[in-house]
């Protein structure tokens, strides 16, 4: 029983730990905050002067292109630098996103 | 079945296990049927790097689906079910972090259930009211300190672009987009953070049970159908356990004797 209450212990102090950190970052990982922001974008990639198709780049990033994300945009922007600063880092590739968070004005992110 | 062989009795009401053992068949449902869940699959952009290690061994993925799978079945059939849930939980907690593109909140959402079914004797029912208060609070409270939500932006944008339908659309006739929004807003606010700390209350649970599946019903409703199935379906299942629930008189029998219940 010792055992199994250290370990709700850690396993609720995580949890509430996620709570508290996501109110102060733009992230929403282990917030419990489903569809709490909408957001739709677009990506594109350009590696050696060349533009990757819509199907290149969902395969790249494992995300939907156009896509939509229903929790932080800021999710999308994570795999992306993730991305290029991993897997795809040899390939020095330049990033845009056009996004649109709540039906508000158009933005641009760039990596 | 060591359920209420292990803990002291408290209040003489304890959670059914048999209700635990349904609500992880369910569980299990919504893994296969409904998110369509069927392979654990190789960390791509985990939350640690370390966790890219495991890329490198592309023959241990064939082994953990088979254990992911042997863990259904093995809930599905009733077999050792805590100790599968267990497994499933860990299991499911690796592909969440070992890929970033894996994470949702209703995956992250079983995957804790499972974890708490697993590790669940009499005397811890506390925690799945504790893991419900969790996610409606966590939810309410970012909200709550959300700049689009107090003023209405997120559900003007939400019933004119996103879900447009006749009937949010007329109701927002009735006032005007903005304000109608807004009221929509502050009452979800108000319902989840009330429907957190009602759970963390212990109070009245067989009605807080009414009122999540209410809520989300509404929100089904309210978007005809394309929102909010999956967390009634999960919620309606894993808030059962927040009811207590007196001993089957045959279940006390067991109890007093020091017999196993039996677990259909």
């Amino acid at each position: 029983m010792q055992m199994k209450r250290t370990l709700l212990s850690i396993f609720f102090f995580l949890q509430i730990s996620g709570v508290v950190y996501t109110k102060f970052s733009p992230v929403d990982y282990f917030g419990w905050v489903p569809y709490d922001e909408i957001s739709f974008y677009e990506i594109e990639v350009i590696i050696n002067s060349e533009k990757l198709s819509l199907s290149q780049i969902t395969d790249r990033y494992n995300l939907p292109n156009p896509g939509r994300e229903n929790r932080s945009i800021f999710h999308v922007f994570s795999q992306i630098s993730q991305y290029e600063r991993s897997y795809g880092m040899s390939d020095s590739a330049q990033v845009k996103v056009i996004f649109r968070v709540n039906g508000k004005e158009k933005e641009t992110w760039n990596y | 079945m060591e359920l209420l062989n292990t803990g002291k009795r408290q209040s003489g009401r304890y959670l059914n296990p048999n209700r635990l053992l349904f609500v992880a068949r369910m569980l299990v449902l919504y893994l296969i049927l409904i998110s369509g869940k069927k392979h654990i699959l190789p960390p791509f952009l985990p939350f640690f790097s370390f966790l890219d290690i495991f890329r490198e061994f592309s023959w241990l993925f064939p082994l953990i689906d088979w254990v992911y799978w042997i863990s259904l079945a093995a809930i599905l059939m009733g077999f050792k079910f805590q100790k599968f849930s267990f497994i499933l939980s860990i299991l499911i907690f690796f592909q969440i972090l070992s890929s970033k593109g894996q994470y949702s909140t209703s995956f992250l959402y079983v995957g804790c259930m499972f974890f708490l079914i697993g590790l669940f004797q009499p005397g811890l029912e506390w925690t799945f009211r504790l893991q419900i208060a969790l996610l409606y609070l966590g939810a309410g409270l970012n909200k709550l300190i959300d700049v689009d939500w107090l003023s209405g932006q997120y559900f003007e944008n939400f019933i004119i672009n996103v879900y447009p339908n006749s009937l949010n659309l007329t109701l927002a006739s009735w006032v005007g987009e903005r304000l109608f929004a807004q009221l929509i807003s502050y009452m979800v606010i108000v319902f989840e953070l009330i429907l957190g700390l009602w759970a963390l209350s212990g109070k009245k649970q067989a009605l807080l049970v009414f009122c999540i599946i209410c809520f989300h019903l509404s929100v089904l409703i309210f978007t005809y159908g394309k929102l909010s199935f999956i967390y009634l379906y999960l919620m309606s299942i894993t808030s059962l356990l927040v009811i207590p629930f007196s001993l089957e008189p045959n279940q006390v029998f067991s109890f007093i004797k020091g017999n196993m219940p039996i677990i259909k």
